[in-house]
């Protein structure tokens, strides 16, 4: 695993839910994709340009409406479309963040509108093809929210934090 | 003085969030308008007195940079500040946004305080 690409996810991440919800999330070192409880949010994006690939943000769904109330400061008790547009935005800042220090190396990238939905089996039908890295984030025991990036091309290669 | 302020993104959560941290600055609002794209927008924008536009970049019908373009043409709107808020930060997108006559830009992800610092000294002005 590519230990910048890792600290750039991570550092991404810890930004927007800090600055947009209010709280941060515990990176999980040592949780693989196959670890991940069996249901969520799933945010997918599809990233075109010097470097092509798919990335996906996936959240449990507790943990989604939790960021959703914090973000909207309204009550949400149950995954519904507003919850599935709140958690598209903060993929997309997510992804977004991320995008950027990619394109300092590589040039301009364009990012997909995220395609968002509940799904069943995070772990399979967010299971990339090709080189992945999954950067997984736990709130509590059993909430959770995972970043992966994954490309045919190898464009994780060469990708530094810039520092 | 209160601030009639104009909120322009295709996605009503964004908007809400937006509205949100607005609400949560020190800035004196008076109305907040929403409108879902660039035609939306110039639609309030001839039917109420708005005294600035935060807008998206990416937008459906009309992007934010059109819309930009589209305010910027009309004399009447011409000095109305434009704010960029956007994942976007690539240096030659801010510099096209300015050269079309953005006040600026905010960066998602973004606090009252971001909001708060990059268009109060436009309002007060």
């Amino acid at each position: 695993m590519d230990s910048d690409l890792v600290d750039i996810i991570e550092r991404a991440t810890q930004e927007v839910m800090t600055t947009m919800v209010g709280f941060g999330v515990q990176w999980a070192r040592a949780l693989t994709p196959e670890d991940l409880p069996g249901s969520g949010v799933l945010s997918s994006f599809s990233l075109n340009g010097p470097v092509s690939g798919t990335a996906f943000v996936v959240c449990s769904p507790d943990l989604a409406c939790r960021i959703t109330s914090l973000l909207l400061q309204t009550e949400c008790r149950v995954v519904d479309g507003e919850v599935l547009d709140a958690m598209g935005e903060i993929a997309n800042m997510i992804v977004g963040s991320v995008k950027s220090v990619f394109e300092a190396e590589v040039g301009r990238i364009t990012l997909s509108t995220p395609s968002v939905r509940v799904l069943g089996e995070p772990h399979q039908e967010g299971a990339a093809k090709g080189e992945s890295i999954t950067v997984a984030f736990r709130y509590n025991k059993s909430s959770y929210l995972s970043v992966s990036f994954s490309s045919q091309d190898g464009i994780f290669q060469g990708v530094s934090n810039g520092q | 003085m209160a601030y009639n302020l104009l909120i322009v993104d295709d996605s009503s959560v964004v908007r809400k969030i937006i509205r949100r941290s607005i609400l949560n600055t020190q800035i004196p609002v008076g109305e907040i308008y929403e409108a879902g794209d660039g035609e939306e927008a110039l639609a309030v924008l001839k039917q109420k007195s708005v005294d600035a536009v935060l807008t998206d970049l990416n937008m459906p019908k009309m992007t934010g940079r059109e819309l930009l373009t589209a305010i910027k043409a009309e004399p009447q709107w011409k000095h109305l500040p434009v704010m960029l808020i956007t994942t976007e930060t690539r240096v030659e997108d801010v510099v096209d946004a300015v050269n079309k006559g953005a006040m600026g830009y905010i960066k998602k992800p973004f606090t009252p305080a971001d909001i708060e610092n990059q268009l109060f000294p436009f309002l007060c002005h």
